[in-house]
């Protein structure tokens, strides 16, 4: 079975997926469109690992459907596996091989012919920078190379979609910053799906964002979106001074401004901070005011919120709970 | 083919790349011969065909050695988490078991042939014993090499049941003896016919194929209980993308 949408890489149409009695993943749909980096968050035990595995065909939807470049997951299980590179969390290597044997192991695995694994392990090693490290052992490997030796596997047979569980998970800073320049890199010619912890990770190398809990989506969109969606304008924040209460009376009877707080700082000036509905019409409204007023005015500015408070609103808004993990 | 000769050589390559497949193959040689020559001065004096004795000898060291290639084939990959990489390559889950089993019964097969091959030398430590038939020693290999089969595919099936590798040794080591003992278990029940006993008796096939009696019904017994294993394994493998 084809999906008719040539510009669709993933569609997961109402997955479902239990384990026992317990419903992990609760009736889920998505599109991720070709070329996209869409990142997958939430907190333990959301259902992001399940779902991944699904879509990587480790795991059957209990309900539900798969398709991966148009090939249905169930019916093509085969095609969807050479159109997919799955990296799965904590990138489980063969620690008694090489870098070289084992990318080698892999891509017989993988169906390809002697002479094309050998250009494409070359090719590969370099993408990853891994060239000197080819005749290591996997066991005597860092944690980062080891992941980076995963990366290879996963791009070994050109697939056009990477599913990546946490490439970063238990990587130092560097680290880090390293693994996500490679995917960044891989960017150009293929569509990623990840998931992450790291929020600021998600912000800085997806295009798009689906906030996972208990089993559901329960917010998709592009960070910078989310972050202005949740908020429902911005969070503005201004140091005035003045008398207290007629101030905050006058900000409190603005139209665009709600949610006034008022505290004094140390050297007598207040700090008023108060929601401003609109994109800056509250910060306009309270300039002009300020003015007519005379009042002293030192700072003004929106507040930026990051996915990090997103995210913590909404998965606080709809609990999270630990689920039994396959 | 490629991708089932891909997964032979890398199980041989974990059991013959590292010193565990030859001090095991070693010890296993040196146990049976040692039960051999142990076996040879119990019976002076009694009437015993010397292939018989000898091949029983490798027969009761047969489950540790069949033991310690089955506990990590699975075990070990559900451990370490490669069972993942490996089942979501584009390689079919009877092609996985298949190798797999395959990988183990080359080993075993190293084993059992290095503990046959022995014999000669065994019978130059042993007064009074000259000539070894060697017809005797075909028949006898025969059928250890059946039951070999049969015991490593119930090996690969308790290792595909667990993650744990000691659990898998300890379960491994008692479903593989539980075929090789059925007799004195079987025994125990006084209403068991001793024709039905001496039917599935291992040392009785053991001591048939040895005089020469190629019997099918053993062979195909043991037969089919390996494809019958080995189809419950693969189902296994499959059954947990649903569960």
């Amino acid at each position: 079975m084809q999906t008719l949408d040539e510009t669709i890489m993933i569609r997961a149409r109402a997955l479902h997926r239990n384990f026992g009695r317990h419903p992990a993943v609760q009736g889920i749909s998505f599109d991720v469109h070709k070329g996209e980096i869409v990142g997958l968050l939430g907190p333990n035990g959301a259902g992001k690992t399940t779902t991944l595995r699904m879509l990587a065909g480790f795991l059957r939807p209990s309900a539900g459907q798969v398709f991966i470049d148009g090939v249905d997951g169930y019916d093509g299980e085969e095609d969807v596996r050479n159109r997919v590179g799955y990296l799965p969390e904590n990138a489980p290597l063969y620690g008694d091989m090489r870098v070289r044997e084992y990318l080698a192991f892999r891509g017989r695995l993988k169906g390809m012919g002697r002479r094309a694994l050998r250009q494409r392990i070359d090719a590969v090693l370099i993408m990853c920078d891994l060239r000197d490290r080819a005749r290591s052992l996997i066991r005597t490997l860092s944690k980062g190379y080891r992941q980076r030796v995963g990366l290879a596997d996963c791009l070994l047979h050109e697939p056009p979609c990477l599913i990546l569980d946490e490439p970063t998970i238990g990587l130092d800073p560097n680290q880090i910053r390293q693994v996500r320049t490679l995917i960044q890199s891989f960017a150009e010619s293929h569509t990623i799906l990840l998931s992450t912890h790291i929020l600021s990770e998600a912000e800085l190398l997806c295009d798009r964002v689906m906030i996972m809990n208990r089993g559901s989506i329960i917010a998709a969109d592009t960070p910078s979106a989310l972050a202005g969606l949740r908020q429902g304008g911005e969070q503005i924040v201004a140091e005035v001074r003045g008398p207290a209460d007629a101030i905050v009376a006058a900000v409190q009877q603005l139209p665009d401004v709600q949610d006034v707080r008022c505290s004094r700082l140390a050297d007598d000036w207040l700090r008023l901070c108060f929601l401003g509905r609109g994109q800056g019409e509250g910060r306009m409204q309270f300039h002009t005011l300020a003015c007519q007023e005379h009042w002293g005015v030192r700072e003004l500015r929106a507040e930026v919120r990051h996915l990090e408070d997103v995210f913590a609103a909404l998965t606080a808004e709809s609990g999270s709970e630990e689920v039994p993990r396959a | 083919m490629r991708k089932f000769m891909a997964l032979f050589r890398k199980e041989l390559g974990a059991v013959f790349l590292s010193p565990l497949g030859y001090v095991t193959v070693a010890v296993y040689m040196s146990a049976t011969g040692w039960t051999f020559l142990q076996a040879v001065q119990a019976q002076v004096g009694s009437r015993m065909q010397l292939e018989a004795l000898h091949a029983i000898s490798v027969l009761i060291w047969m489950p540790v050695l069949i033991t310690v290639i089955c506990m990590r084939l699975f075990a070990e990959e559900k451990r370490v988490g490669t069972i993942e990489t490996l089942l979501t390559t584009s390689v079919p889950d009877v092609t996985v078991v298949l190798a797999k089993y395959c990988g183990a019964m080359a080993f075993v097969l190293v084993g059992l042939g290095g503990a046959l091959a022995s014999l000669p030398l065994l019978v130059m430590q042993a007064p009074g014993i000259e000539v070894v038939d060697g017809a005797a020693l075909l028949g006898a290999s025969i059928m250890l090499v059946l039951v070999a089969m049969c015991c490593t595919s119930i090996g690969v099936l308790v290792s595909l049941l667990t993650r744990n590798q000691i659990v898998a040794a300890i379960c491994c080591f008692w479903a593989i003896c539980v075929p090789l003992m059925i007799k004195p278990l079987m025994q125990a029940f006084p209403y068991v016919r001793q024709e039905v006993l001496d039917r599935l008796s291992v040392e009785q096939h053991i001591l048939l194929y040895t005089g020469g009696i190629l019997q099918a019904p053993p062979a195909v017994l043991y037969l089919t209980i390996t494809v019958l294993m080995l189809f419950s394994a693969v189902r296994i493998l499959e059954s947990r993308r649903w569960i």
